[in-house]
């Protein structure tokens, strides 16, 4: 019983780093794909993405995800242009 | 026990006398009107980073008045007071950057003289507020708002092709002057046909400080003579 907690318990904080490095992660791939953009959509990418990365701080992770999702929609409305 | 009690309960009630989410429901339909209002003026262009701010800042607020707790509706009013100023800020700036339109000259009336006919003089598009950095062909910020205003006369003109000419005042040499002149020009083509004109409708000429239109020994003489205009084929 003891084991099955540890291993429970590693496969949650794995879980909880693999989210929060992914949405890092994403946020500095779209910071790279945007730089020197200074269109609407560029600036609301980058807000959004700090946003999901604040909710990320409050471990908020879904909530970030799709502040994530939405930045990046915005991401490739600014790439289009 | 009693006292306990009772002051749990003052405690409680405190909290939720904090807790207005009414009031604050109602300040984020204010954001949303505020924003609108920024994006009626033309924020996206004018101030995109202003209003991108307001946004996510208005989003995020949402999302935390939803969250329903007391901590999180503090959280909200700030970042609807972020998201009021960062709109207000956008709306300053894009009022503030609002110039007057391109110029149109009309085009002249050609005088029909009995024995020597004179050709009409071609018509001209005075882009006033294009400017570039010193001795350099770059354009400066604002002046992209003058050419997204031609863009929009270009597109509704389908059928004319234009010249680009630039002009400098007579400052330095003539030659370095026919040059830069040159570089804007074909800066400001580049600008055009990058929106989407057709590039095979837009030429471009320097034609350095040979045609001024004022006097270049006055300040502002210079100001005039330092000009881009289009010259409509």
């Amino acid at each position: 019983m003891k084991k099955l907690m540890i291993l429970t318990f590693a496969i949650t904080c794995f879980a909880v780093n693999a989210n929060a490095a992914s949405i890092e992660d994403r946020a500095a791939t779209m910071k790279s794909n945007l730089k020197g953009d200074e269109s609407y959509h560029a600036h609301m990418a980058r807000a959004l993405s700090d946003v999901a990365e604040d909710e990320k701080g409050h471990r908020e992770v879904a909530v970030a995800r799709a502040f994530m999702d939405e930045a990046e929609k915005h991401m490739q409305l600014a790439m289009e242009k | 026990m009693k006292y306990i009690t009772v002051a749990t309960m003052a405690l409680t009630l405190g909290a939720c006398s904090a807790h207005l989410p009414s009031t604050q429901i109602s300040a984020l339909d204010e954001v949303r009107t505020a924003i609108q209002q920024a994006r009626d003026a033309g924020a996206e262009q004018c101030a995109p980073e202003e209003l991108a701010s307001a946004e996510a800042s208005s989003m995020q607020a949402a999302h935390e008045l939803s969250e329903n707790s007391a901590y999180d509706d503090e959280q909200a009013a700030m970042l609807i007071d972020d998201a009021l100023a960062a709109s207000q800020t956008a709306l300053e700036k894009c009022n503030k950057k609002a110039k007057p339109k391109p110029v149109i000259k009309p085009k002249p009336v050609p005088k029909v003289k009995p024995v020597v006919q004179t050709a009409p003089k071609p018509e001209v598009i005075e882009l006033s507020g294009v400017f570039f950095e010193n001795n350099s062909a770059k354009l400066t910020g604002a002046s992209t708002e003058t050419l997204n205003q031609v863009v929009v006369i270009l597109k509704k003109r389908k059928d004319i092709k234009v010249e680009v000419a630039a002009h400098t005042d007579s400052g330095g040499k003539a030659s370095y002057n026919a040059y830069l002149s040159g570089l804007r020009a074909e800066a400001v083509r580049n600008y055009l046909v990058e929106k989407g004109i057709a590039a095979n409708r837009l030429t471009a000429k320097g034609y350095g400080e040979a045609h001024p239109i004022a006097d270049n020994a006055t300040r502002e003489g210079r100001a005039k003579n330092r000009r881009v205009e289009l010259i409509v084929q």
